[in-house]
């Protein structure tokens, strides 16, 4: 039988001694307690006494040997009332008829309050939570029996409350759920009351708090479950009809074809699929730890037919390793972990109306070294059937989106120019970026950092970074189309070069400093629609101006300005700028009259202003309206009725 | 010749009359206070409001049929008033106990008004006595 036991330790020599336990009744007037004899043995009513005895200390335990439940109906051996039983007991060790030591035990125990009946079926009604809060008492967590310190739990009796009382949950979660507000009259906790405050406190009951607070009866709306499935184009049971331009291209697998190319953040994904018809050239950066192998070159192409086409893969080796790999700081001589990896691949689909006809893949691959920063190269291209040379897809003279700008040096013996913006790769730095052709219609913006020497001098600083950014732009002349050609002076318009202010200012001496550094370079490219061919909106180029905006530089002082060398910024920023080359459309009378009724671009909402009338402001209850709205209804009654002569005969009758 | 008209009946209906049209105003601006001030749950603020315009509606035939009936020494237009005024009473005592929020100035209004309905009743039932006699 497992009940309480208390333990305690008897020090000193125990051969010899007697303990023996009795139960000492109270003198009922005096309610002192009867003096103990030796005399006794080590059972007193329900109580047990075992002794461990030991060298210098003898364990003494006293447990109780009785059961502590509440007493159901049909049960004995119980407890009556939930104080179970009072008792003192005393422990008695003698020695002979000599008493050497007394422990005294006063027990008060009371009956396992845990519930063990039927659980009811009835469920628990929710009052209305305008009205009363949900959940008066929270800490009642137990159904039908008491919460220790929990003082609103009416399942406790006075009794027990009384053992607790003094540590109950303070607060809300003790049951304070509606505490008193400050406006109440018999609040007395504020420290600031207003003037009026004797005559506008509330003097209703606390059932009606402002913190029970609005509750909105809003409508319902089921929510849409997002679907993240990607809706393919075909589905099992639907045959394939080709390809539509932009489709992306499926697998035999059902799956999308994937090639690495660069996401609208700026990184590679590694599976993107390919869209029909549109080629791209992507650089990808890579190190070892971070490598991915791509789609195996197993795979088969569903051409579009039902049918599937192999891919017919090329292997070759890198020559030039040099332009794939930057090299990362550190080098290690021997002994680095190097593997086998793809360096560049070239997808070339071969179509034909909306099949594919053929898949040439060209695989470069190479070994790459860890601490080594490999830029991967993807290129797939769209051939046609009829010519398997690259050229264009549409006779579309006017310049595409994506493609390169037209830029030619008509004053130099060789006409080939070239307008590029940076490339950085590695470290960003401005000795290994390398340049790229600006794209149609791509506002870009990119640039590299120059390392700078504490002791250089502005005007070379500024030669330097002018010749830089001169490097960029090698032409002189951009053509208007995508066609122009070199021979037709017509086809091409002149850069407006804007030069950098050249300033003789001198810094005074002062090193480390230079104003007017002509960093970022402009280049405002204005095209317009001239027309459409086929349908197809020709854009053509009208003006390039080239400018330079200038910075100071500042040499930064790295930790304890040990470091001789800062950074210098310079950017090269392209940007597109459509000129409407016929006057836009005239606007509609609806869209005229419609204007002055849309809410969301007049200061002056019609709809709104017509509230209560109709519903569109939503910034105050509606009831609140009304009611305003109706009393104002009866003051012009009453003032009606008033003024009324008839009115004021009755009055004076 | 003997008048049997009350005088106190008439001078209290009066200054009724004046308190009335304050008393309306008061309270009508409380509850507008009360509404910005402190949430009611939804369609509280509406009976409370009603009972108010009910109030005042009750209020005009009342106090007309007052001076009527002690003026004219008629019982019948003092009885009807009599039967509005104890509606007046339910309403006044129903602003002065189960209002949403009832605020310490609620209070004194609506027990002065009370006491002048009291007074007022004892004074119409004694004129009543008067003229039935």
């Amino acid at each position: 039988m497992s009940g309480p036991r208390v333990n305690s330790f008897f020090l000193g020599n125990s051969s010899g001694v007697n303990f023996s336990i009795i139960l000492s009744p109270r003198d009922a007037e005096t309610g002192k307690l009867q003096l103990a004899n030796c005399s006794g043995s080590k059972r007193a009513g329900d109580w047990n006494l075992d002794v461990i005895p030991g060298v210098n200390t003898s364990k003494v335990t006293v447990s109780l040997s009785r059961t502590l439940e509440l007493c159901l109906p049909n049960a004995t051996e119980c407890c009556p009332s939930p104080l179970c039983m009072v008792e003192t007991l005393q422990v008695l060790a003698c020695r002979g008829s000599v008493m050497l030591a007394q422990l005294l035990i006063q027990a008060e125990i009371f009956a396992n309050s845990s519930f063990a009946g039927n659980v009811s079926e009835n469920a628990t009604i929710i009052p209305n939570q305008a009205f009363k809060p949900l959940g008066s008492c929270p800490c009642n967590l137990t159904a039908g029996a008491c919460d220790v310190r929990c003082c609103c739990d009416l399942e406790c009796t006075p009794d027990l409350q009384q053992l607790f009382s003094g540590s109950c949950f303070p607060g809300v979660f003790g049951g304070d759920v509606n505490p008193p507000y400050d406006q109440l009259c018999s609040s007395q906790s504020m420290e600031y009351t207003p003037e009026w405050f004797p005559f506008l406190c509330v003097q209703s009951s606390l059932d009606n708090t402002p913190f029970l607070g609005y509750f909105y009866h809003g409508s319902i709306s089921t929510p849409k479950v997002p679907s993240f499935k990607i809706p393919l184009q075909t589905s099992p049971g639907k045959p394939f009809t080709g390809y539509r331009e932009g489709d992306p291209i499926i697998t035999e697998e059902d799956e999308y074809f994937t090639v690495p190319q660069q996401s609208m953040a700026g990184q590679c994904v590694g599976n993107a699929p390919v869209a029909y018809l549109h080629n791209f050239d992507v650089k990808c950066l890579t190190s070892l730890e971070s490598y991915k192998e791509g789609l195996p070159h197993d795979v088969r192409i569903n051409t579009g037919t039902a049918d599937f086409v192999q891919q017919n893969v090329l292997y070759r080796a890198i020559t030039d390793r040099g332009k794939f790999i930057t090299e990362s700081e550190s080098l290690l001589a021997a002994e680095v972990l190097c593997q086998n990896v793809t360096f560049a691949e070239h997808y070339k689909f071969i179509w034909k109306d909306k099949n594919i006809e053929q898949v040439n893949v060209t695989v470069f691959h190479g070994s790459l070294c860890d601490g080594e920063i490999l830029t991967q190269r993807f290129t797939v291209e769209f051939l046609s059937l009829n010519s398997t040379h690259g050229e264009e897809l549409f006779e579309n003279p006017g310049y595409q989106v994506g493609k390169p700008v037209k830029a030619a040096n008509l004053n130099a013996s060789d006409p080939l120019g070239s307008l590029n913006i940076w490339q950085p790769a590695g470290r960003g730095l401005c000795a290994s970026a390398t340049d790229r052709p600006v794209l149609f219609g791509v506002d870009s913006y990119s640039g590299c950092i120059l390392e700078v020497d504490i002791n250089e001098d502005c005007s070379f600083l500024r030669g330097n970074v002018t010749e830089k950014l001169n490097a960029l732009v090698q032409a002189t002349h951009i053509g208007k189309k995508d066609n122009s050609s070199y021979s037709d002076l017509n086809d091409w318009v002149e850069i407006i070069r804007l030069d950098p202010f050249s300033s003789n200012v001198s810094t005074g001496g002062f090193k480390g400093i230079c104003p007017d550094i002509p960093a970022n370079l402009n280049i405002r490219i204005i095209f317009a629609k001239v027309g459409a061919v086929q349908g197809i909106p020709q854009q053509e180029i009208l003006a390039v101006q080239i400018s330079y905006s200038t910075v100071l530089w500042q040499f930064q002082c790295g930790l304890g300005c040990r470091n001789t060398l800062s950074f210098l910024p310079i950017t090269a920023s392209v940007q597109f700028i459509e000129v409407p080359a016929q006057p836009p459309l005239p606007v509609t009378r609806y869209q005229k009259i419609y204007a002055e009724f849309d809410c969301n671009q007049n200061e002056v909402c019609w709809p709104q202003l017509l509230y209560p009338l109709t519903r569109f402001y939503t910034g105050e209850p509606y009831s609140q309206c009304l009611a305003k709205g109706l009393f104002l209804a009866f003051l012009v009654l009453l003032a009606a009725i008033m003024s009324n002569p008839w009115f004021s005969k009755l009055w004076n009758r | 010749s003997s008048q049997l008209s009350s005088l106190p009946l008439h001078i209290l209906l009066h200054v009724n009359g004046v308190y009335y049209v304050f008393y309306f105003s008061a309270t009508l601006a409380m509850i507008i206070y009360k509404s910005q001030v402190f949430s009611y749950p939804d369609d509280f603020l509406a009976p409370d409001l009603a009972v108010l315009f009910l109030t005042a509606i009750l209020e005009v035939p009342r106090l007309y049929l007052g001076f009527k009936g002690n003026l004219t020494e008629a019982e019948a237009p003092l009885g009807l008033s009599l039967g509005l005024t104890v509606g007046s009473v339910l309403l006044c005592v129903y602003l002065l106990l189960w209002q949403t929020y009832v605020l310490w100035a609620d209070v004194l209004l609506n027990a002065v008004l009370l006491s002048a309905y009291g007074l007022e009743s004892g004074l119409k039932v004694m004129a009543i006595a008067a003229f039935v006699s």
